[in-house]
């Protein structure tokens, strides 16, 4: 029992692990906080889940289809909003109130196309299969959220340390000036970013409304909220300091539901968040530097 | 129009006006917070605090009105005064969530704690004994308080500080100071509008203190633009009675909402108040140019 709710936390904090670090990634680079990112979310697990019912595709390829709107809408939002945000020298107050809008435009969009009815993917969209070993059960279901997003990570870490995007990524997060300086072509590496972010976002918000069976209109706004405990947690601008945390919460929102708190589990993880913000800025995993303006 | 006429409109447009008024005096508290450079996204979890404590005085000890309202500023602000030192520790990014996520953390307090806040359904029948009347005088009080604090010398030290907040300290002010007292003035006046909303709409639901009711705040302030006082009320106002053709779209309010907040941002990054106000120094020069002109003859 106890066994079964660890794999069960573990699981649901690795999907969003996933989300957080799409978040992560574009306040890293462009120190900004896309809000938005959950309304992505949203409209990911949507199309995934029309592609799936209305047109009957394939698992694999819905997801696919649904990964590449995500970032896309992402990269959309960039262009349209924060891109000419950023030429008239908007504050990063002005680009968190921007991507708020952005955000309550693309919900009220998702509320209209979804008819604000709560959807389920079809019965037998992944095979029934079980697996029991140790008194845990695992289902085909959670073995393919955690194959997807292990296969995620360790791929947003490679594209992140080991290709040319993502070295310039890490440039434009340590100074823009600095990546323009070297010639790094910051907008497109600014919109590729996006859309990596983007594309995050949108797997976790399908493997989400896989996992919990529910796909509507308003399914990402909690996630905004753990993502931004989960960068506080691990860090800012830690890959594996976001893993972990995002698996704290999820470990912490599975295990406050056991001891019988489960309603006060938001509580519970906004509290860690203000605990970690007062006592450790930086975060597990962040470097004492001092906090960026 | 006669006395009494301006008394029907104002009751036929009772709940109208009132929520105009409630919503001034929240985006005024959120306007002294941004005028400071701080991104303080609390108000709405400080009109949570006010709202309930007001309605759980005056339904459970059955205590009048101005002492439930001030016993939830006094509570507001006790808790301000707790968290102002180590969120005023925290800049940009950092404080914008630490003060979303207080918000959170009340909103699922006013969801759980079933036994004082009767949960999701919320506590119904406050008593209303809060008229337009009161809140017009709250609002004008605040106004004229921030207007002349606004010229003072916290006035020109929260510019230097929302400007440059390095050159501020180099220049010897003391910025811990001035933002403290913004962040406590933004609590007081979030407090006591949720307060009064108690006694106004009579029913206080924890769904109303969500992101919705921030985005709102926010919309109001900077429509308005944070370089007058009058800039929020103005926005305020204009939004909460957007005229009778849009609550046709209703249902697509909150994409209106999110799109005047996107253009806004971008195209009008100080509100309509500096529009208005350029085109009123522009006419004063006019008018005096021919004032001046006839002057010479």
């Amino acid at each position: 029992m106890l066994l079964q709710q660890l794999v069960n936390g573990i699981i649901a904090g690795s999907v969003y692990a996933l989300f957080a670090l799409g978040f992560n990634l574009v306040l890293g680079a462009m120190n900004i906080l896309n809000v938005a990112q959950g309304a992505v979310f949203t409209w990911s697990a949507l199309v995934g889940f029309y592609l799936i019912k209305v047109y009957g595709l394939p698992f694999p390829l819905a997801l696919l289809a649904a990964v590449a709107a995500g970032g896309l809408l992402n990269m959309l939002i960039e262009i349209l909003v924060f891109r000419p945000l950023r030429n008239r020298g908007g504050s990063a107050m002005s680009t968190l109130v921007a991507s708020i809008g952005v955000s309550m435009i693309l919900i009220s969009a998702a509320q209209t196309a979804s008819d604000a009815q709560v959807e389920r993917f079809p019965f037998g969209t992944l095979p029934e299969i079980q697996w029991s070993a140790l008194s845990v059960r695992l289902t085909f279901t959670q073995a393919v959220v955690l194959v997807t997003t292990l296969a995620t990570m360790i791929g947003t870490y490679l594209l992140l340390h080991r290709t040319r995007l993502g070295k310039a990524i890490r440039t434009m997060a340590f100074n823009e000036r600095t990546a323009k300086m070297l010639g790094i072509p910051t907008e497109s590496v600014a919109r590729w970013t996006f859309f990596l972010s983007g594309a995050l976002g949108g797997l976790a918000g399908v493997l989400l409304g896989l996992m919990f069976s529910t796909v509507h209109f308003l399914m990402g706004e909690p996630y905004v909220l753990k993502g931004f405990a989960a960068i506080v947690i691990g860090g800012f601008g830690s890959v594996i300091g976001v893993i972990v945390a995002s698996i704290m919460i999820g470990l912490a929102e599975v295990f406050s539901t056991v001891i019988g708190v489960g309603a006060f589990r938001d509580v519970i993880i906004f509290g860690m968040l203000f605990m970690f913000l007062l006592f450790r800025p930086n975060g597990l995993f962040g470097k004492d530097e001092e906090v960026r303006p | 129009m006669s006395f009494d006429g301006i008394a029907l409109w104002i009751r036929i447009y009772d709940h109208t006006i009132a929520t105009a008024l409630i919503n001034s005096i929240v985006s005024l508290g959120l306007y002294i917070s941004l005028r400071a450079g701080l991104f303080n996204l609390s108000v709405v979890a400080f009109q949570a605090l006010g709202a309930y404590t007001a309605g759980i005085l005056a339904l459970r000890l059955n205590l009048p009105t101005p002492i439930g309202v001030a016993a939830g500023v006094a509570l507001s602000l006790l808790i301000g005064t707790v968290l102002v030192f180590p969120i005023l520790r925290l800049k940009g990014h950092y404080l914008a969530i630490a003060t979303l996520s207080f918000g959170a953390i009340v909103q699922a307090l006013a969801l759980n704690l079933d036994d004082l806040t009767n949960g999701p359904a919320g506590l119904i029948g406050v008593p209303k004994t809060v008229t337009v009347w009161h809140l017009l005088v709250v609002l004008i009080a605040a106004l004229y308080c921030t207007w002349i604090v606004q010229f003072s010398r916290m006035g020109r030290a929260w510019d230097a500080i929302r400007t440059d907040e390095s050159a501020a300290r180099a220049m010897g002010i003391n910025v811990e100071h001035y933002r403290l007292v913004a962040f406590l003035a933004t609590t007081a006046l979030s407090a006591l509008a949720g307060a009064l909303w108690a006694h106004v709409n009579r029913v206080i639901v924890p769904s109303e203190f969500g992101f919705g009711q921030l985005t709102l705040a926010l919309v109001n302030t900077l429509l308005g633009g944070i370089s007058s006082p009058i800039g929020p009320v103005l926005g305020a106002i204009i939004v909460s009675t957007m005229p009778d053709w849009l609550y046709k779209f209703e249902q697509h309010r909150e994409a209106l909402i999110g799109a005047i907040l996107v253009v806004v941002v971008i195209y009008l990054p100080n509100g309509l108040v500096a529009p208005l106000r350029t085109l009123k120094s522009a006419l004063a020069r006019r008018f005096n140019r021919t004032a001046l002109g006839t002057a010479g003859k």
